[in-house]
This record gives structure tokens, C-alpha cells and sequence, in this order.
């Protein structure tokens, strides 16, 4: 059996750790202050490159694109609903079909825009992109509701639509840029 | 052939003189008027069907509709091997609309689980 034998060396007057006690505790302070400073600079680099992904990659290409996509579709739904109502003649089933017609010309570019635009943002932040989806789909309802009620009595002014579609681009607006506002006080 | 009893979604649940199903809240409501609560936990499967002179069937709907179910059959998958749809509208171009919006509702309810998980 082999035996280990292990010895304590200790000098005359102490053993290292006591006569360093104080150096090795300013090495210390400074490994951690250095580690510390790390740490939040990997930190800010991050939240840097994440504010700048942002910006860069969803904000700046898209704000104009939406921004006419907004304007296109008052401009699509008042005309629809002047047709419409100029079409009241119509037999029925063929009245539907004019009325679906019309949905498909702002549902197609909703889809081909805003599906991409959910998909990238998702890529950044799902619960963001979900909220997105949610604002879309209220400007879905307003599209259609507003060409169902077209001809009917309920139907509302052209100024009352604009502000619903105006309402919801603001809200639009509003959760992308409270994004930037975490992102910097994060 | 598969033995699939009948939801009916009715015109009067699209709302007043209404040829479209919209709304979260909305398709809620029509959930609890269907007690979906309890048709999701017996091991019947359904068809549901849309009524005809329907023109539009929105994503905010369908998620208020159907979105407890999904999470009740824990997940789409079997949710949608228990739900079918039957869209009852037999002009073409308008039943390929409803599709084409029961697609995007699909996209949405998949996306709104999986980030739940």
C-alpha cells in the first residue's frame, strides 16, 4: 500500500498567506473589477447590436412600405365602398362576390407584406410578433366590417373609417417604438 | 367514411345583416353559445360548418373561437384531426377566399401556441 505523505511548511515568521494578506486581497479587487468591467461591456455590445438589429433590419426598411400600405388602403376601401354602392342593383350572390372581390385586392397585400414583416419580427421577439399579428388583424376586421356595412344604413362616414385605419397604424407605430424603449432601458 | 357530427355556425352569429365573421370577442361569445368547453373533451369528431352567403372568415374570429380549444386538445395538430371545416358557400371564387382566410387563421393560431409553450 502506498502511503502519501504530505507536509506544512510554514516559515519562521508566518505563513504566506499572512504576510500577503493585503496583496492578494488587491489582486483580487482587481481580477473582479477587470471581470466586472467585462461583463458589462459584452453586456452593452449585446444591447447595442440588438438596437441596432432592430433599427436596421426591421424598423428602417419597413416604415415606408407600411406607411403606403396604410394610405393605399383608405384610399382601396373609400373606392370599394363607393362601387359597392353604386352596385346595390346587383343580384345578390353576384353582389357577394363584387363584395369579396374587394376584400381580396387589401387581403392579398396584407398577406404578402405583413406575413413577412410578422415572420421577422417573430425572429426578434415571438410575443412581439403576436402582438403585431393581433393590430393586423383588427385592421382585417375594420376592411371587412366596413365593406359589409357598405350599403347598409350602419354604414359610417369616410372621415370615421380614416380614423379607424389611422387609429390602428398609430398602435402599429406605438409597439414597435416601446420596443426601442426597452431596448435601451434594459 | 368517417364518423364526424355537425357544429353549425349560423348567420346570426356573423351579427346583424352581417356576411362576415369577425372579431375575437365576437367568436368568443359564439364559442360559449357552441359549448365548445364541453365538445373538446368528448371523443366525438366534428365537422364545422360555415355557412353559405359567408364572404370573409378573419383570424381575430377563429383565435376567439378556437384558440381554448387548441389549447384544451394540446395543440393543432389534434385539434384539427378533431375540428374539420366545411365551407357551405358554393360560389367558387368565394370559397377559395374563406380557404385562403382559414389558411392565415391556421398560420396565426400555430404561431400564438407555440410561443405559449
Amino acid at each position: 500500500m502506498d502511503i502519501y505523505h504530505i507536509e506544512i511548511f510554514t516559515s519562521p515568521e508566518g505563513n504566506f498567506l499572512e504576510k500577503n494578506i493585503v496583496a492578494i486581497i488587491g489582486l483580487l479587487l482587481v481580477i473582479l473589477t477587470y471581470l466586472g468591467e467585462r461583463i458589462s461591456s459584452a453586456k452593452r455590445a449585446k444591447k447595442n447590436n440588438k438596437y441596432n438589429w432592430f433599427l436596421s433590419i426591421i424598423i428602417q426598411p419597413n416604415l415606408e412600405r407600411i406607411e403606403k400600405i396604410y394610405s393605399s388602403t383608405e384610399e382601396t376601401l373609400k373606392k370599394s365602398i363607393n362601387e359597392l354602392r353604386t352596385s346595390s342593383s346587383l343580384p345578390h350572390d353576384q353582389y357577394l362576390l363584387l363584395q369579396r372581390k374587394k376584400m381580396n385586392q387589401f387581403k392579398n397585400e396584407k398577406r404578402s407584406y405583413f406575413n413577412n414583416f410578422s415572420s421577422l419580427v417573430r425572429a426578434y421577439d415571438p410575443n412581439l410578433a403576436n402582438r403585431i399579428d393581433e393590430i393586423i388583424n383588427e385592421l382585417d376586421d375594420i376592411y371587412t366590417q366596413n365593406l359589409d356595412e357598405g350599403i347598409s344604413d350602419e354604414s359610417k362616414s369616410f372621415s370615421v373609417i380614416s380614423s379607424e385605419i389611422y387609429r390602428n397604424q398609430t398602435t402599429l407605430y406605438a409597439n414597435l417604438f416601446e420596443e426601442i424603449n426597452l431596448i435601451e432601458t434594459r | 367514411m368517417e364518423d364526424r357530427k355537425a357544429i353549425n355556425l349560423l348567420p346570426e352569429h356573423r351579427g346583424t345583416k352581417s356576411s362576415t365573421f369577425t372579431g375575437r370577442p365576437q367568436g368568443k361569445q359564439v364559442r360559449e353559445k357552441l359549448k365548445l368547453d364541453t365538445t373538446d373533451k368528448d371523443s366525438n369528431k366534428y365537422f364545422i360548418n360555415i355557412p353559405s352567403n359567408t364572404i370573409s372568415f378573419n383570424a381575430s374570429f377563429y383565435l376567439g373561437l378556437f384558440f381554448d380549444s387548441i389549447e384544451h386538445l394540446k395543440g393543432f395538430k389534434n385539434f384539427k384531426d378533431k375540428y374539420r371545416f366545411k365551407i357551405l358557400e358554393e360560389n367558387g371564387l368565394v370559397k377559395e377566399g374563406l380557404m385562403e382566410d382559414l389558411k392565415e387563421c391556421e398560420r396565426q393560431a400555430i404561431n400564438e401556441y407555440n410561443d405559449l409553450k
